[in-house]
């Protein structure tokens, strides 16, 4: 072994140990959607980005048991694992032991009740008559301890699925709706609850159940892309190596052409622990995606090593402009504005960067040794006189302005990789159980928790008097002051009062005892905080609607199935002017539009850079304008293409198509940087193995039945092909 | 030896006609009054309630109260509506499958509604000269804990009254105001 390959190879060997040192000692994941947004701008996109992911709802499971007379079984054993935090099947009537903790224990500091001697006496008298009415052990507990049936009350506003809901449909199916411990994207515990649900449903009801919500969603999503990634990974991979041995004839093609993509893998991740506390999935999972682009540097070098490895320098300049027009525009995404996507770009960027150099200095060393191949000596053409691409682009552009429907959507729903019927499954079933509409949120602004808790008591008042249903955080955490005054009231109650309304309806003194002795602990209770909450079924609701911001507070009031949300917002505006209607649709169009844009802006420098960078490298205008051309033509033509096929193109079909860029620029480059007859044979030979190879694994990620996954192989398999063919074949055979 | 073949005589009699209630305690559209004695185990003496009762056409029970307060209900298949005060509660009886029941049962057995009547509760009838006595026992064991039984009681083919007795020592006795009373057949 040479000096030269014994220090390249070490230094190597060094780097790859240092790099997997950084991941093993500083990677640290997450998987918060709010990475791949930008800084929120306006107060409706603070709030937006604040609840993605883990709004009220999000930790829901809606299961769908079969018939069975076991069904209250399964539910006691969902209840007593300690998976839920609450689990709700309809079927039960409402008995202190089903009432959370903190409800009963403050529930004259949550709630008004009349405390006068003249209001005792009404309560007990009225209780007589419903306890009359109803002959029910659970309803008496409650009215002994709670005369002025205050908890029902509460809850009725509280819990979701209170109202008029069908808990069994006519097949006799049961619908249960519990809530997990483990928040929606903590897929290792969702994964625990799901085997436990069905383990249970196999035990009790000795059949399967049905589940919906985010967290089984995730994990169905999991399970399908686990799937797929296997087969298609695996088939991907057979394809490549088919393409790369039927074109270059020798096995160890295949792990010279991984060398430098892994040492990129490894290099980019690297990057990415050292500039990033945290490093989110999808970045790994489109950053892999995107170093695709790498595995030609080391096909370029071993297509021209074939006639000795010292030809590799001669490629050495086009390849430096083909990575850096690459850099440039992965440099763009680091500016755009997201730190999602700014990791995307620091991970492509590092990666292609120690791909390339790990091409030019690893590869010469091991490719010195192969012999020379007999190679195609026919004359080669002049691709700069073909113009095809003028007509490509031309035509991209007529149908561009011709086109009616809008070519990019800020719908951020656009990228949820989760399938339409599954979509429309949630939607009924939130219907179903009236959980509170996610789209739209009421918001008020205040100097202090106080401030915005009175608000918000203020505000539920005026809108239930209104006729509308609202979710209202200070239903469970009412201001201070409200607390104190209803502190006061408990502490003016006479037992005697009491006493006098036993007799007076009939009842045996001593009767209500129980209220009693829970109107002596009231007196005593420390005021009700949010803390309070935390670790209870309620606790979500209270941190999500209820939190300090840039110095001040802001909380949040959810209304249920907004019918009219204009009028609404008009009322509000003259009702309620301290408040304002969010539309969280509108906000994430709004942030995503803007998003786009500044992608784009930042994409068009980046273009722009790489222009200059093309002019200076081929001093030729003639070359210039087809290389420009070419790669414009190519990108226009998948991006409509993608367009016709998907029906729409999003942020990620927008990373999609840089891919392409930078593909069809490497392309181009290397296919018109000619110089003899047997470097453009060679260069040919890269190209047509590049694309062969790409368009074959993008070409099977097209096919998934995941929709995110299967645009984003659509369009890039889709610009590579076309990349290609423009780059080769629209040149004719003497270059006409 | 003959109060043993008067016995048995009336054991055959009960048998045979267990299928079958004698009379129909509230006609559709005609009101009947009566004064309703409602005991809880906290209550020192039972409270008397006066009223009057009636079975609309779609089979909805509606119970006027009138002393010593005013109160209306209105007991549907699935709901009981509440009116007292001036001030209307609609409960739904969705949550509470057993509670449905037995407002089912009780509607259909003063309705003379002898097929809803079978489903719920299993139904004896004991018949001594003209007074007679239908007992209604729940047949699911959840219906069994909101009522133990159902009597209901009458001369020839007048329906007198009817004794519910509820889990934890409730019982209601509803005693009809005499005239009103239908037969069966005669529906």
């Amino acid at each position: 072994m040479s000096s030269a390959k014994r220090i390249s190879g070490s230094f190597w060997l060094v780097f790859a140990g240092l790099c997997v040192g950084l991941i093993i000692f500083r990677y640290e994941a997450t998987i918060e959607l709010g990475y791949f947004l930008p800084e929120p701008e306006t107060l409706d996109e603070q709030v937006l980005v604040r609840r993605l992911g883990q709004g009220a709802g999000s930790q829901l499971w809606f299961i769908v048991a079969p018939p069975s007379p076991q069904t209250q079984a399964f539910i006691s054993e969902l209840r007593e694992s300690g998976l839920f935090r609450s689990v709700y099947a309809g079927n039960e009537p409402l008995s202190v032991s089903s009432v959370p903790e903190t409800v009963w224990r403050y529930r004259y500091l949550l709630a008004d009740a009349d405390w006068s001697e003249s209001g005792v006496a009404e309560a007990v008298d009225q209780r007589l008559a419903d306890l009359l009415l109803l002959p029910d052990q659970s309803l008496s507990q409650i009215v002994f301890s709670d005369p002025f049936l205050v908890v029902p009350g509460l809850l009725e506003r509280l819990v979701v699925g209170s109202a008029e809901t069908a808990w069994q449909d006519d097949s006799g199916r049961k619908y249960l709706l519990a809530e997990t411990n483990a928040p929606a994207f903590d897929m290792e515990a969702q994964a625990e609850v799901q085997l436990f649900v069905h383990r249970a449903a196999e035990t009790k009801l000795s059949a399967g159940v049905a589940s919906f919500g985010a967290g089984p969603y995730g994990l169905r999503l999991q399970e399908r892309i686990r799937n797929e990634a296997q087969w298609r990974s695996l088939l991907a991979a057979l394809l490549v190596m088919l393409v790369l041995l039927t074109l270059y004839r020798r096995f160890s093609v295949l792990w010279l052409a991984a060398l430098p993509v892994l040492a990129g893998a490894v290099g980019g991740f690297a990057a990415l622990t050292l500039f990033f506390d945290k490093v989110h999935g999808i970045t790994l999972a489109f950053g892999f995606t995107l170093l695709g682009v790498a595995v030609d540097y080391p096909l370029h070098v071993i297509s021209h090593a074939r006639r000795g490895a010292g030809r590799v320098k001669n490629i050495r300049s086009v390849m430096f402009v083909s990575v850096a027009s690459t850099l440039i525009a992965f440099a763009a995404l680091v500016f755009s504005g997201s730190p999602g996507l700014a990791q995307l770009g620091v991970f492509s960027f590092c990666g292609i960067l120690v791909a390339l150099l790990c091409s030019l200095t690893l590869l010469p060393c091991f490719l010195a040794e192969e012999e020379q191949a007999v190679l195609d000596q026919r004359a080669v053409p002049s691709l700069l006189q073909n113009r095809y691409w003028i007509l490509l682009l031309c035509a991209g552009f007529a149908v561009l302005l011709a086109q009616s429907r809008p070519l990019w959507t800020d719908d951020l729903s656009s990228m949820t990789p989760l399938p339409e019927h599954e979509l429309q499954a949630d939607k009924e079933l939130r219907e179903r159980f009236a959980v509170p509409d996610m789209r739209y949120l009421l918001l008020a602004e205040g100097a202090t928790e106080q401030t915005v808790l009175f608000s918000a008591h203020r505000a539920s008042e005026v809108l239930r008097l209104a006729g509308f249903e609202v979710l209202s955080v200070s239903d469970l955490v009412p201001p201070e002051s409200i607390q104190n005054r209803r502190i006061e009231q408990v502490v003016a109650f006479s037992p005697e009062w009491l006493s006098t309304a036993e007799r007076s309806s009939g009842f045996r003194e001593g009767s209500f005892d129980a209220f009693a002795d829970a109107v002596s602990v009231s007196r005593n209770l420390p005021l009700l905080q949010s803390d309070d909450w935390q670790g209870t079924q309620f606790e979500a609701l209270v941190n999500e609607n209820l939190y300090s911001q840039d110095g001040g507070w802001r909380v949040g009031l959810l209304p249920f199935q907004l019918e009219n949300p204009q009028i609404f917002g008009r009322w509000l505006r003259e009702s309620l002017p301290d408040w304002r209607l969010i539309d969280l649709k509108e906000a994430s169009a709004s942030l995503v539009g803007r998003y786009r844009n500044a992608a784009k802006t930042a994409l068009l420098f980046a273009a722009i850079l790489v222009a200059v960078l093309l002019w200076w490298f081929t001093g030729s205008l003639r070359h210039w304008v087809w290389l420009v051309g070419t790669v414009s033509a190519a990108v226009l033509t998948s991006a409509l293409l993608s367009v016709w096929l998907l029906g729409t193109l999003s942020l990620l079909n927008m990373v999609a198509l840089i891919l392409v860029a930078g593909l069809g620029l490497d392309y181009a480059l290397f296919t018109s940087c000619a110089g003899d007859a047997e470097r453009t044979a060679d260069s040919r030979h890269a190209v047509l193995a590049s694309a062969l190879s790409t368009a074959a694994a993008f070409g099977l990620l097209g096919l998934s039945s995941v929709p995110v996954l299967a645009g984003i192989g659509t369009t890039v398999s889709i610009g590579v092909m076309i990349s290609y063919a423009l780059a080769r074949f629209t040149a004719g055979p003497d270059g006409a | 030896m003959r109060k043993l073949l008067l016995l048995l005589g009336c054991a055959f009699l009960s048998s045979a006609l267990a299928d079958k209630l004698p009379a129909v305690a509230i006609q559709s559209g005609q009101p009947r009054e009566f004064v309703e004695y409602r005991m809880l185990p906290q209550l020192v003496v039972p409270q008397e309630l006066q009223g009057y009762a009636e079975v609309g056409s779609d089979g909805v029970l509606l119970k006027t109260i009138q002393a010593p307060y005013a109160e209306t209900v209105e007991i549907g298949p699935d709901y009981l509506k509440l009116t007292r005060g001036g001030r209307s509660r609609r409960l739904s009886l969705n949550k509470q499958p057993a509670l449905a029941d037995f407002y089912r049962g009780l509607t259909a057995l003063l309705a003379g509604d002898e097929e809803v009547v079978n489903e719920l509760f299993i139904v004896t009838r004991d018949d001594l000269a003209d007074v007679w006595r239908v007992r209604c026992e729940p047949r699911d064991e959840q219906l069994r804990g909101v009522v133990q039984k159902i009597v209901m009681s009458g001369r020839q083919r007048e329906v007198e009254e009817v004794l519910t007795m509820q889990s934890d020592d409730r019982w209601q006795r509803l005693v009809f105001a005499p005239g009103g009373s239908l037969d069966v057949e005669q529906r």
